[in-house]
């Protein structure tokens, strides 16, 4: 047994986690009331992946291996009269009554840390009820109060009490054209640095990059949240596949640092994922194994505007799923290491892991995206995506300069020395990435 | 409740607004999402089925917002009447890029005192620029490539190959050291045939040739370039003009 459980923290964590547990539960066979489906004897995905994800009780019914936090009701209350209210144990789902106002101080320090205690024994009850934990799945976002002040604080606590167990983010990296709040850049930067030495492996979806998804390939000419974390759903659910679905070619949890990850502080992979494809245009698109590997390149795919011709890769994943055979993926592995725009940095290691998931994916019914019988989700370690780091602390910096808004921070007793100290480790984080990509023999050559 | 789009200057956002709030409850949690203070607040207030409505008051009551907003909300756009105040400081920096000093700026020296950098890590695998080999090895490669450049010609015609680029052609206008680039490295300048270089000769702010065209100079390394009479150009230039004309 190899469980996993997920901790979905804050408004966007929350919603994140709906979409996922509503796309886990389709592809499992699973009803909203947490019982199977009619005509089925067992979940599908096999024993030993399955309970990855899902507790079964007495009475036959699945429930999550999750926990929801937040520190306002709304979002939650909307879980406990939704669809699947019946899916979750009520104490999974933890709110607090008062917000975090968008302020990290107050998910970390103040309003959030009057919560801990609750949360971390509710993780203990269900860590208890694993034979072999194997980690946790954060869901949050680096913008907002909660998400990030009370998910780092949570990061923290979670090493101390579980030592070395996996913890993977799937964080969501603030976007001006659907920003939060003013506050962004410094919720930003003091979670990362809090979390840098705690999570092993962090996703960032930049919600801009899903918006124009959303837009482009989806066709939905103003794309809602829901919108937004559908397709973050299903890009959720790629990566969980071979962990969920029995005789997949296999990838841990742990595996993920292993293969993507050449230094602790460098664990931020870029994510893309192909076909994204609106109904209306599946039918024209051939979506062969060697196509939709290529797409994984494009811009339009990935889940962080970045630039990855302008930097090197240390490491790749491809993670397909659905029909599939090792003789295609093959060919276009070698077709894409031939590719003169994918650059490798020469002096460590590098190489491409494959994920075979033979479960195709699943459309919910009101999401935008066409069925199709394949798909991939690359995660690629690349320098390039340091410009997300860079965008960010120059907003922090412009912001911090004139001193705007601290008091919010220092009202809630944090001391104004965690600014200076966070926007050193990030300046040293970007730092890192040049000296990753730098030293090679060959280096730049044309200017 | 009703979910509301809440838009300023550095924030868009959507956000459940109970309508039993009060005016001055109303202000202050939109100052946390816009950081425009609520007595330099304009609010205009835009319904899916009514005028829309502009409020601009020195003091927010506590009278709840149902007693006045009467149709649906759609969305409030927060205008900050206080020319100078942080967030409309902060907006016209970031969009309109007016040049920052405030850079946060890490020391070399501090970089390197952090025991968990990179760099240290490079260091103590002795990997990179820290592998005894490497710096033989970057001494080798430069010898190849002031070697080749002994047996170019300037201003000659020339073709270079590059990795990611199809064959280019030109004139080879410049061999030398380029500061700013490196301290050692020897650079070919070229001037291309058509508009497929970086530059116009020109390297942080420095001119090594022409200038020309915009973006028909470019630097490469020695050893993708190669020079003879013989390299015409790639396009037919008569060949052109003719159709044109046609």
């Amino acid at each position: 047994m190899r469980e996993v459980i997920s901790v979905n923290v804050g408004q966007a964590g929350c919603q994140i986690g709906n979409a996922c547990w509503e796309l886990y539960s389709l592809e499992h066979g699973i009803r909203p009331d947490g019982y199977l489906q009619e005509g089925l004897s067992k979940p599908k995905g096999g024993e030993e992946g399955f309970s990855t994800f899902f507790n079964e009780t007495g009475s036959g019914k699945f429930v999550p291996r999750a926990v929801y936090v937040d520190l306002e009701p709304n979002v939650i209350d909307e879980v406990r009269t939704g669809p699947y209210k019946e899916l979750f144990h009520p104490e999974q789902l933890i709110s607090g009554k008062e917000d975090a106002a968008n302020n990290y101080a107050r998910g970390h320090y103040t309003v959030g840390r009057e919560l801990l205690d609750d949360i971390l024994d509710r993780i203990r009850k269900i860590s208890d009820q694993c034979d072999g934990l194997q980690g946790f799945l954060f869901t949050h976002s680096l913008g907002g109060g909660t998400g990030s002040g009370l998910g780092s604080l949570l990061l923290e606590q979670l090493s101390i009490d579980y030592g070395k167990k996996s913890k993977l983010e799937f964080a969501v990296y603030p976007a001006p054209q659907v920003s939060t709040s003013v506050v962004e850049p410094y919720n930003t930067v003091l979670t990362t640095h809090t979390t840098l030495e705690h999570a092993d492996c962090t996703f960032m979806v930049d919600n801009e990059a899903i918006y124009d998804m959303c837009k482009k390939n989806l066709d939905i000419s103003r794309p809602s949240f829901a919108n937004l974390n559908n397709l973050i759903a299903q890009v959720v659910s790629s990566v969980t596949a071979s962990l969920r679905f029995d005789g997949s070619l296999n990838v841990d949890l742990n595996e993920f640092q292993t293969n993507l990850v050449p230094y602790p502080r460098i664990h931020f992979p870029l994510v893309s994922y192909a076909p994204i494809l609106s109904k209306s245009k599946a039918h024209h698109e051939s979506n062969s194994v060697s196509e939709i590997t290529n797409a994984c390149f494009e811009p339009g795919n990935q889940m962080v505007k970045c630039d990855p011709r302008a930097g090197k890769y240390m490491a790749t994943c491809l993670l397909y799923r659905g029909d599939v055979v090792t003789r295609d993926v093959q060919t276009a592995v070698a077709q894409v290491k031939n590719k003169r725009t994918v650059q490798l940095v020469d002096w460590c290691p590098t190489g491409f892991k494959i994920g075979i998931c033979y479960e195709p994916p699943t459309a919910t019914p009101q999401s935008q995206l066409s069925s199709v019988n394949r798909a991939v989700c690359m995660l690629s370690n690349t320098t390039a995506i340091a410009d997300a780091w860079k965008r960010i602390d120059r907003k922090f910096d412009l912001m911090y300069a004139k001193r705007a808004f601290v008091h919010w921070y220092v009202g809630e007793g944090m001391e104004e020395g965690e600014f200076t100290e966070a926007r050193e480790d990030l300046a040293a984080l970007e730092r890192d990435y040049i000296e990753v990509g730098a030293d090679s023999y060959a280096d730049e050559e044309e200017f | 409740m009703v979910q509301v789009k809440i838009v300023s200057d550095l924030c868009s956002t959507t956000r459940d607004i109970p309508l039993q709030w009060s005016w001055e409850q109303l202000t202050s949690k939109l100052y946390e999402y816009t950081g425009v203070t609520p007595q330099d607040m304009k609010l205009t207030f835009i319904f899916s089925d009514g005028p829309s409505m502009e409020i601009c008051r020195a003091s927010w009551s506590s009278e709840k917002l149902s007693e006045t907003i009467k149709f649906t909300l759609e969305s409030i756009e927060v205008i900050d009447n206080n020319e100078n105040s942080v967030a409309n400081r902060l907006a016209q920096e970031l969009n309109g890029g007016t040049k920052d000093d405030a850079t946060f700026e890490l020391s070399e020296e501090a970089y390197e005192q952090r025991t968990n950098s990179v760099l240290n890590w490079k260091k103590r695998l002795q990997v990179g620029k820290f592998d005894p080999e490497y710096v033989s090895n970057v001494e080798r490669e430069r010898r190849v490539q002031a070697l080749h450049a002994e047996q170019l010609a300037m201003n000659e015609r020339c073709s270079v190959i590059t990795t990611n680029c199809p064959e280019r052609r030109g004139w080879l206008r410049f061999i030398g050291i380029v500061p700013q680039i490196n301290e050692n490295d020897i650079w070919c300048g070229i001037e291309f045939d058509e508009p497929v270089g970086k530059n116009d000769g020109t390297f942080a702010g420095q001119t090594y040739f022409g200038p020309t065209r915009p973006n028909y100079g470019g630097f490469v390394k020695p050893t993708g370039v190669k020079t003879s009479p013989d390299l015409v150009p790639l396009f037919d230039e008569d060949e052109f003009l003719s159709s044109d004309e046609i």
